[in-house]
């Protein structure tokens, strides 16, 4: 073993040793620990809940009708409600889940846009909503907080007590100490966050609530990597301001006012920023086309056949909702310029990362809606073709003034299949913030070396 | 006072000579630390960002307010016939949600006065892109709550134990000076400190609140404004104190420091999440599947009072000549070109249906009213539990002070509530549903006396007094923080 490499190994037991000696390291553990403990037991208990609150596609198109048969144009006019499987991961990264909608209706006729609604099954308006503490609130909010109190005085601290002078006298590389450095406050946190992370997972997986399948697995294991990445940004950060300032009280203030803003200003202010670049219509001016397009496509004041006027009702709704359509993709290009913007801080990438990792967030909500509408024209060729079935002379056009009132059976409904997106696919998906967090590391590593190697011992 | 022992004499300090000397020393300490520069300056540029983007995002609202309003009126205006007159109330957004949000994020401000259903709370956010809800916004109290809690336990931390360890404490507390000069000087001039440096933050942000040209602040926004500034300084000064408990329990500052931020971690961060979350378990609400079935079994039978008329008098096609009959909603009907025959029919059809829609409505109603009011219990009990952490009462005092908690929102609809009476009540004192104007186009309305809707807001006395319960946890924590630092520093070993 090459000296350099012995002097490494033998700062970083030493760095260990210091810090799990230190009572602030007891402090550190306990709350990383009990915090993990806190979320997998309040996650048990939400996560039955959800499951109970969970209505299968198939019992839901069940009770449609208690006969098992019902007329062809009524099935037309009532729309199916598709609830958004539970996902196990939740516990990793909850991913907006209070705000984003849970329930989706599916307009048979394949005319009306695929429609989110405000269904909640545990809403209570009255009380405010929080972040649920998942995996990446714990690990991104409040472990990092927990990281710059671990080595805020990794470097001033030595130098105020006199110990760094003496240590650098000896024939130390400046690298091999940052590094040294480096991998001290890793690993010390490390070992908290492990434990707590375990003994997370054992009290979800003993509770027999929450079913964990190899891909799920996978998943969680794919994310811890991710938490170390994202971790050791505030370590190089930590380091970089300590070795910056001259005394201990100063940097912890600097590493308070770094951490603030990247934890909570910047991923706050995406939002804001995209309302004043990218503006949207007012909601009003949509909805007031759209009765426009409605009202002229259901006036009859023009003599016309039954056929004409379901033909001219249809494509009245196609263009209703090739509008509200247009609307929700200016919805998701403003979403896509406040997450452009929150990603300036860490804190975005690694939740975005996590995010996909585990299917869950805007990411899952956006892929659910794409099979949502394979599904509506599923269910529309279904009309169509059970038409042909039940009716002596077919219109084939969807609209249920036309449509047959002869009875269909219910059994035959295609039930929607909601298709979790691949491992290797959510993995390809999360190249962008991957990318970002290692550029990330990169910038804050070259910083605090930079800083570090400019640094008076004296 | 002055002892003169063997020809010399000798100086003991008074109470409030060593009062003013620490005060003095405490406060030029203060305000020359980079720390307290620093977190001035980041609650400053915070506080002066966010408001500036919160009153952008209320300059829209107010605008989007104004234009509903017309385009409700013009609706108004505009109606042909009696049945289809459902006017639209507005949820007028407080000026003072920029201090705080609260919940109105959380529910719908526009609400359809329909005869056939009482208003009822909807959820869900009114904005144009719901999903930019994944972005919290901060306002100025988030940024109280998180910076100034901070900026409080970071002056306290070291301001015994780091004294103790500079060894200056043992030098002040020499001969008979009086602990609880020194203790009351160190909490005064570390207040005084706080409250600066909150008032200038407060300040910037009202300065840009002025800075809008519609933004109106009158007398009862100022009061509103005084009380949300007391409470912040109280709020701040809680972990101040707390900052003080641990100085005073710790021999040194890095050890404080590291309770400090536990502490804050617990009470700012984790309690609340985990309170508002645990504490929905302790009232459950049966899902609203159940809820719905109720609801909908009161719908059929209600709505099928169309299907019973039909079902006893045919249809209006087989009575006589109409050239055309319009529906719009569930219950406004226009009918154009219509002979005496048809015109009977549809007022007796009305004479029978409205009425039974109105009595559906108030049994709809009666089972909502049950589940609002045990989601309402459930938010009471769940607030009671994590009052418990200063942060949220904090919170929780400022959403009342600025009009954006859930009781705010619960009048309002009470407001629209008896608006919907008071335009059924003109129906029935006009005699309208036994006009053929009900349904029949035939020239302007007669609207004389139709009811406006006025919507009173809280007063500020009956804000404060509601606010008093938060504000009171806050001064109890004070009270016993305080109490607990005084008994701690009279038995510190200074050694």
């Amino acid at each position: 073993m090459r000296q350099g490499d012995s002097m490494f190994f033998h700062i970083v037991r030493k760095e260990i040793a210091d810090h799990i000696r230190k009572l602030r390291f007891l402090l550190i553990s306990s709350t990383i620990i009990l915090l993990f403990i806190i979320a997998g037991i309040l996650y048990v208990a939400e996560y039955r809940l959800m499951t109970d609150n969970y209505l299968s596609p198939e019992s839901r198109i069940g009770r449609l009708s208690r006969t098992g048969e019902m007329p062809l144009a009524l099935f037309e006019q009532i729309p199916l409600m598709v609830q958004e499987k539970t996902n196990p991961l939740w516990f990793c990264s909850d991913g907006g889940r209070a705000v984003l909608p849970n329930v989706f209706r599916v307009d048979q006729n394949r005319n009306y846009d695929v429609q989110t609604t405000y269904y909640k099954t545990m809403d209570n308006p009255w009380i405010k909503m929080l972040d649920f503490i998942d995996w990446v609130f714990i690990i991104g909010f409040l472990v990092s907080f927990l990281v710059i109190t671990l080595g805020y005085d990794a470097f001033s601290g030595e130098k105020e007590d006199g110990t760094l002078r003496l240590l650098l006298s000896n024939d130390i590389p400046r690298h091999t100490l940052l590094f040294g450095k480096f991998a001290g406050i890793f690993l010390t946190i490390l070992i908290p966050m492990t434990i707590g992370q375990i003994v997370n997972l054992l009290i979800i997986t003993f509770s027999g609530a929450v079913p964990l399948g190899h891909t799920d697995w996978l998943r969680i294991a794919s994310v811890v990597p991710l938490t170390w990445l994202y971790l050791s940004v505030f370590i190089w950060i930590t380091l970089g301001i300590s070795s910056l300032t001259n005394n201990s009280a100063m940097s912890i203030v600097f590493l308070l006012v770094i951490w603030v803003t990247a934890t909570i200003i910047i991923p706050d202010a995406g939002g804001l920023a995209a309302r004043y670049v990218y503006s949207l219509p007012r909601k009003e001016m949509i909805d007031e086309k759209v009765t426009a397009v409605l009202d002229e496509a259901m006036s009859n004041e023009r003599k016309k056949t039954r056929e004409e006027s379901a033909v001219m009702q249809r494509d009245g709704l196609i263009k209703a909702a090739g509008i509200r359509t247009e609307y929700q993709h200016m919805k998701f290009t403003q979403l896509a310029v406040a997450r452009s913007f929150a990603r300036l801080s860490p804190l975005s990438a690694f939740r975005y990362a996590a995010e996909t990792m585990t299917a869950t967030g805007i990411g899952n909500h956006t892929r659910l809606l794409l099979q949502l509408k394979r599904y509506r024209d599923e269910i529309g060729d279904f009309i169509l073709s059970e038409e042909r079935n039940i009716s002596e002379n077919p219109v084939g056009i969807i609209h249920y003034s036309v449509l047959s009132w002869n009875n269909f059976d219910i059994a035959k409904i295609p039930v929607f299949k909601e298709q979790p997106i691949r491992f290797a696919e959510g993995l390809f998906n999360a190249i962008l913030d991957l990318g970002l967090l290692f550029v990330f590391n990169m910038v804050s590593f070259f910083a605090a070396l930079f800083s570090f190697l400019r640094y008076d011992v004296r | 006072m002055v002892i003169s022992t063997r020809g010399q004499t000798m100086e003991y300090p008074t109470f409030a000579n060593v009062f003013r000397t620490v005060l003095t020393k405490e406060i030029t300490g203060y305000l020359r630390s980079s720390r307290f520069a620093c977190i001035t300056v980041l609650s400053v540029a915070m506080i002066a960002l966010c408001t500036f983007l919160n009153v952008k995002s209320y300059e829209e609202k107010l605008n989007n307010y104004n234009l509903a309003l017309r385009e409700h009126r013009a609706e108004l205006e505009s109606a042909e016939v009696y049945s289809t007159l459902r006017p639209k109330v507005e949820f007028p957004l407080p000026v003072l949600s920029i201090l705080n949000k609260g919940v109105t994020g959380q529910f719908q401000t526009t609400v359809t006065i329909d005869r056939e259903r009482v208003p009822e709370i909807q959820t869900g956010s009114d904005v144009d892109n719901e999903y930019l809800a994944l972005f919290s916004t901060l306002d100025i109290s988030d940024v109280v709550t998180i910076v100034f809690s901070l900026l409080g336990l970071l002056l306290a931390f070291d301001s015994i134990s780091g004294e103790k360890r500079n060894g200056t404490l043992k030098l002040m507390l020499t001969g008979k000076t009086p602990r609880t000069a020194v203790l009351l000087g160190k909490y005064a001039g570390g207040i005084i400190v706080l409250a600066v440096a909150q008032l200038i933050g407060l300040f910037a942000g009202l300065l840009v609140m002025l800075s809008s040209d519609v933004l109106v602040l009158g007398p009862p926004e100022w009061g509103r404004i005084a009380g949300f500034v007391a409470v912040s300084v109280i709020y701040a000064s809680v972990f101040f104190l707390l900052g003080m408990v641990i100085s005073t329990k710790t021999h040194h500052p890095a050890t404080s420091l590291a309770f400090s931020l536990f502490f804050w971690a617990l009470l700012v961060i984790v309690w609340p999440r985990t309170a508002l979350f645990l504490g929905r378990r302790f009232v459950a609400i049966s899902s609203p599947a159940v809820w719905e079935e109720r609801i909908n079994t009161e719908i059929m039978q209600g709505y099928g009072a169309l299907g019973e008329f039909i079902k006893q008098n045919g249809n209006y096609t087989g009575v006589g000549k109409v050239s055309r009959v319009q529906f719009n909603g569930r219950t406004g009907v226009k009918v154009t070109g219509a002979d005496e025959t048809v015109e009977n029919y549809f007022i007796r059809c009305t004479e029978y249906t409205e009425p039974t829609y109105w009595k559906a409505a108030d049994r709809i109603w009666n089972i909502i009213e049950e589940r609002q009011s045990q989601l309402n219990q459930q938010a009471k009990l769940v607030y009671s539990i994590t009052c418990i952490s200063p942060a949220f009462s904090y919170e929780e005092a400022g959403s009342i002070l600025s009009e954006s908690d859930g009781e705010t929102m619960n009048r309002f609809w009470r407001y629209a509530r008896e608006y919907r009476r008071m335009i059924l009540t003109w129906i029935t004192d006009n005699n309208l549903l036994q006009s053929p104007k009900w349904f029949k186009t035939e020239g302007p309305l007669a609207m004389d006396g139709f009811p406006e809707f006025t919507c009173r807001r809280e007063t500020v006395p009956e804000s404060m007094t509601r606010a008093l319960l938060p504000g009171g946890i806050l001064i109890f924590a004070n009270i016993l923080l305080f109490t607990a630092s005084y008994v701690a520093f009279l038995s510190y070993d200074v050694r």
